[in-house]
């Protein structure tokens, strides 16, 4: 995809999503129109008729259309979705205190055992969405495992909305014309549509497109690599540093699903791919006693960390640990490609023998303008290379010293990644030249 | 940087809503 025309599609997407969450409420003006009441009053249910749209198309935030995902990345969307959630919250709560503060008399509403339905919704709504925030901020926390808190997050943002419409139509002020109440039922039947295309319509589809486990060996690092091949289908084309949700040993239905940088080369035209995996939760561990044969399931490709995306005279990669996966499917694509630019991976590993793809990648020096510098947390005798963390200090040393000729690609534990992308920024790299992946879906 | 857009996007749009809002209640409010 040329470049010029993501950033025209990533327009596109965010106009047709204001669009979306803004027309309904205007839509209510169309038409007779019901009296109006005072500043306020109007004020406080445009901010809540907003907010439930904004809670609506969150379910289209996450559908994970590649399309629209493309200019993004999928992980933008996920952040986007996080944070215009706390927009609707607020707005929600804006709400309740106007309408409280214009007449103290509705707060007799709170009383759930005496107030009207419409009341009662109302305050469901915010119940079930204070319990989705709560359930999403703290999940850790709360130790709720993946499985369970994805599908609780689809009942209560359900019941959010639902809820929400069921309060603004038993209202019914603005929802009195039954043309205006069936489109924002439609509305609501679109989200709950959008819902049920995620957690079955597109597995189903998965389950059409099959994968067979055909090689699992073990790498440096306690990783894992896996390559799967596409069983009665030609698989997908990625570019290079993109990843894919992987289900193994289960149905797709079963949303038993993780997200992972495929490591393999995007140039491989059999639709064979491969994963490489560390052994670091509950899911990753049990990498090891997959055995060729098994079946797995795709989602994918996502994510728009690669090189493709940037035209830099040469690139820099920062990788710590197993962020090195993505980085790897890029310098193996590179030089299947015969890139000639000059290449730069500054590497953090725990130890010269958990360096994962080390031999390999002295391998890829020979066929790439690569230099590898790794830096190692526990060093052996005598190292002479860099030791340590990936500190501001050791990427002064080794970034071009006119930092901007070269795009930067971040890939690795988010508290690497947070220091790394603030240390190339003090360094002076323009933020526009930083490209990161983080896999932090929830 | 991506995530630096995100945080602007969402801010953007917050502000919309607010303008937008208020355009509503002046429009509807007696």
């Amino acid at each position: 995809m040329p470049i010029r025309n993501l950033t025209a599609q990533g327009a596109f997407w965010i106009a047709v999503y204001l669009l979306l969450i803004l027309s309904p409420l205007f839509l209510l003006l169309i038409g007779p129109v019901p009296a109006g009441r005072n500043f306020w009053v109007e004020l406080s249910v445009a901010l809540a008729f907003i907010a439930l749209s904004i809670m609506g198309f969150q379910f289209l935030i996450t559908a994970r259309y590649r399309h629209v995902a493309a200019p993004y990345g999928m992980d933008i969307m996920y952040e986007f979705h996080r944070q215009i959630s706390w927009v609707a919250f607020t707005l929600i709560i804006a709400h309740l205190v106007i309408l409280f503060a214009n007449n103290p008399r509705l707060l007799r509403l709170l009383n759930v055992f005496e107030a009207p339905w419409r009341a009662r919704f109302g305050l469901g709504s915010i119940l079930a969405l204070l319990l989705l925030i709560a359930t999403s901020v703290w999940r850790k926390r709360f130790r709720i495992n993946y499985e369970s808190w994805r599908v609780g997050h689809g009942v209560l943002g359900t019941l959010a909305v639902a809820f929400g419409l069921a309060h603004a139509v038993l209202v019914n002020h603005y929802l009195e014309l039954p043309w205006k109440r069936a489109l924002w039922i439609a509305l609501a039947l679109f989200w709950i549509g959008l819902l049920v295309y995620v957690r079955l319509v597109k597995p189903l589809l998965m389950l059409r497109r099959p994968y067979r486990v055909t090689e699992v060996f073990p790498e440096r690092g306690r990783a894992h690599t896996l390559v799967l091949r596409p069983q009665g289908h030609g698989g997908f084309k990625f570019a290079p540093g993109q990843f894919a949700w992987l289900t193994l040993r289960n149905s797709p239905f079963a949303i038993q699903e993780h997200p992972f940088s495929l490591s393999s080369a995007s140039t491989a035209d059999s639709g064979q791919v491969a994963f490489t995996i560390k052994a670091l939760g509950d899911f990753t561990s049990t990498i090891s006693d997959i055995r060729p044969g098994e079946r797995a399931y795709l989602d994918g490709p996502y994510g728009a960390f690669s090189v493709d995306r940037h035209k830099a005279a040469g690139c820099v990669f920062v990788a710590g640990g197993v962020g090195i996966t993505p980085v790897m499917s890029m310098l193996r694509t590179l030089a299947d490609r015969g890139d000639k630019r000059p290449l730069l991976l500054i590497y953090g590993s725990k130890d010269w023998d958990s360096i994962t793809f080390r031999e390999e990648l002295d391998e890829l020096k020979k066929r790439l303008n690569l230099q590898v510098e790794h830096v190692l947390t526990n060093p052996p005798p005598g190292w002479p290379g860099q030791s340590g963390r990936v500190t501001a200090e050791v990427l002064g040393r080794l970034i071009p010293r006119d930092r901007n000729t070269r795009q930067y690609y971040v890939c690795g534990p988010d508290p690497m990644m947070d220091a790394v992308e603030a240390a190339l920024t003090r360094l002076g790299v323009s933020l526009a030249n930083i490209e990161s992946e983080r896999y932090n879906f929830i | 940087m991506r995530r630096r857009y995100a945080d602007y996007l969402v801010l953007a749009t917050a502000a919309l809503i607010l303008a937008l809002s208020t355009l509503f209640a002046l429009l509807q409010a007696r």
